[in-house]
């Protein structure tokens, strides 16, 4: 047999990993099975009128994994249903209304396959959970243009008559919609885009649609009264990382001629 | 092969892949501020921090989980930073030996910076210098960052040895240890004492079994 010393050393390390606590009727088990959030897989074992029961504590419920439960996450919800159909796992309620997962079995020769299954399904869901699903981003990107504005608004304008507007078109076409347009006494305008994103592929969306408005505008009747277009960009986001979508903004400040403003700058913007 | 997206759904799958696959493809999670201002962590760690509050008593549940009893409106102040820490207690509403401190920083991170959890399940060092066997760590543990900002797991000697960890089970003589641990104090020099649910019955409820009172239907 050929690496048999690290095949050995393999099976020995992952045995060694094996642990449990006796806690009143049930027995918790620590299994090698680990999370994204690094965190082994316990599961607990007992007895019922000769049945094994094999559960998971309501531990994901309970959100000991360092990991949140929102069942309210339509994609998440799909991916637990989805996982609970193909391991052949049960769901009921502990005490505090907390979602108990567990399989049950009369063989006791099935008991290790069933821990299989619920470690399976733990690992698969914690992991799972600690995803940034398309949906949550709406929320965050909500959450930076949210105090964005209030920020914009907070801010004094140069001249009283300047104003701000948000979610509003450029043009008389209704085809150019920046994040917010501040609109001058004189008929000048300036023009916000507000860039962020959970991680860099968010913000490379975003950088290109933000290049796409700056560019229609310029293409735009209303272009002549443009005097200048802003990239306000989330330095203090999770996706944050330049070397990830830099060309993409360099891009964006010099086809377009846009000016790029960090978040952590935002007082720059009394100035415009 | 081509991927044709016909509609919003197939979207949002699409954004899945690149997501999931960083997640994993990482290995662990690593807190970027923390990562980014280590100086400024290790000083708001190792540093004396000090509190009003003689008496913590942990009685709301917690909003995002209401198997836990709560305290987050413990402010320390830092003897050096102008930086607020909050000084969390929670306890699990069904056995009062399940209980966990922490320590977070809003101006840092969401994250908190220092915990210590009683129960729950062990912990992975993300190591590959430690034996597989190694990076396993069981609860009761501490865990504080590394400079990659990165969670590790510790138990100090007193959790290590088998008597002082069974009195380290007592909530009132663990604040101390975790006191100890995060250098926190009440004013100078004294530590906090606990309670639970101070208002009522003071009924100490004691579940260890979480399978207990579940009908498997």
């Amino acid at each position: 047999m050929i690496f048999q010393n690290i095949y050995n050393d393999i099976a020995r390390s992952f045995n060694g990993l094996w642990k449990y606590k006796e806690r009143g009727k049930s027995l918790e088990i620590i299994s090698p099975f680990v999370t994204t959030s690094q965190k082994f897989v316990s599961v607990f074992l007992t007895e019922r009128e000769g049945e094994y029961i094999v559960s998971d504590g309501a531990w994901i419920a309970e959100g000991l994994y360092e990991n949140p439960f929102d069942r309210t996450i339509d994609c998440f919800e799909k991916i637990i249903q989805h996982y609970k159909n193909s391991c052949g796992i049960n769901e009921t309620y502990n005490l505090n209304k907390a979602s108990v997962f567990f399989k049950k079995t009369s063989s006791i020769i099935s008991v290790p396959s069933l821990v299989l299954d619920l470690c399976n399904f733990v690992c698969a869901i914690v992991s799972i959970s600690n995803v940034e699903f398309a949906d949550k981003e709406i929320d965050n990107q909500n959450r930076f243009n949210q105090n964005a504005r209030n920020f914009l608004q907070r801010l004094r304008p140069k001249k009283s008559w300047d104003e701000w507007h948000f979610n509003e078109y450029l043009d008389s076409k209704r085809e150019v919609r920046p994040s917010a347009i501040l609109r001058k006494k004189n008929s000048n305008v300036v023009l916000l885009n507000f860039i962020t994103g959970s991680n860099y592929n968010y913000f490379r969306t975003n950088i290109s649609r933000a290049n796409m408005i700056f560019e229609l505008a310029d293409k735009s009747n209303e272009s002549v009264y443009i005097e200048n277009k802003i990239a306000l960009i989330d330095n203090k986001a999770r996706g944050y990382d330049l070397s990830h979508f830099s060309i993409w903004l360099e891009h964006l400040l010099s086809k377009p001629n846009s000016k790029k403003i960090d978040w952590s700058d935002r007082k720059a913007l009394q100035k415009i | 092969m081509s991927l044709k997206i016909t509609n919003l759904n197939d979207m949002g799958k699409l954004f899945l892949i690149p997501l999931t696959a960083l997640v994993f493809l990482m290995g662990k999670f690593i807190v970027k501020e923390i990562r980014d201002n280590y100086p400024l962590y290790s000083t708001l760690l190792d540093n004396r921090k000090s509190i009003k509050d003689s008496v913590i008593d942990i009685a709301n549940p917690k909003p995002s989980n209401k198997n836990f009893l709560i305290n987050d409106k413990i402010i320390a102040k830092h003897i050096t930073l102008s930086k607020d820490v909050v000084f969390i207690s929670e306890v699990k509403v069904r056995n009062y030996k399940s209980f966990g401190f922490k320590l977070r920083c809003n101006e840092l991170c969401q994250t908190p910076f220092f915990r210590y959890d009683s129960d729950g399940p062990a912990h992975r060092n993300f190591d590959e210098n430690l034996s597989f066997e190694d990076q396993q760590v069981q609860t009761p543990h501490f865990n504080r960052f590394n400079k990659d900002g990165v969670s590790i797991a510790y138990q100090t000697k007193e959790l290590k040895d088998a008597k002082s960890k069974v009195a380290l089970e007592d909530i009132n003589l663990c604040v101390v240890h975790f006191c100890n641990e995060s250098n926190v104090r009440v004013k100078k020099n004294d530590f906090p004492s606990i309670t639970i649910l101070s208002k009522t019955l003071g009924l100490t409820l004691l579940e260890d079994d979480p399978n207990a009172g579940v009908h498997f239907i």
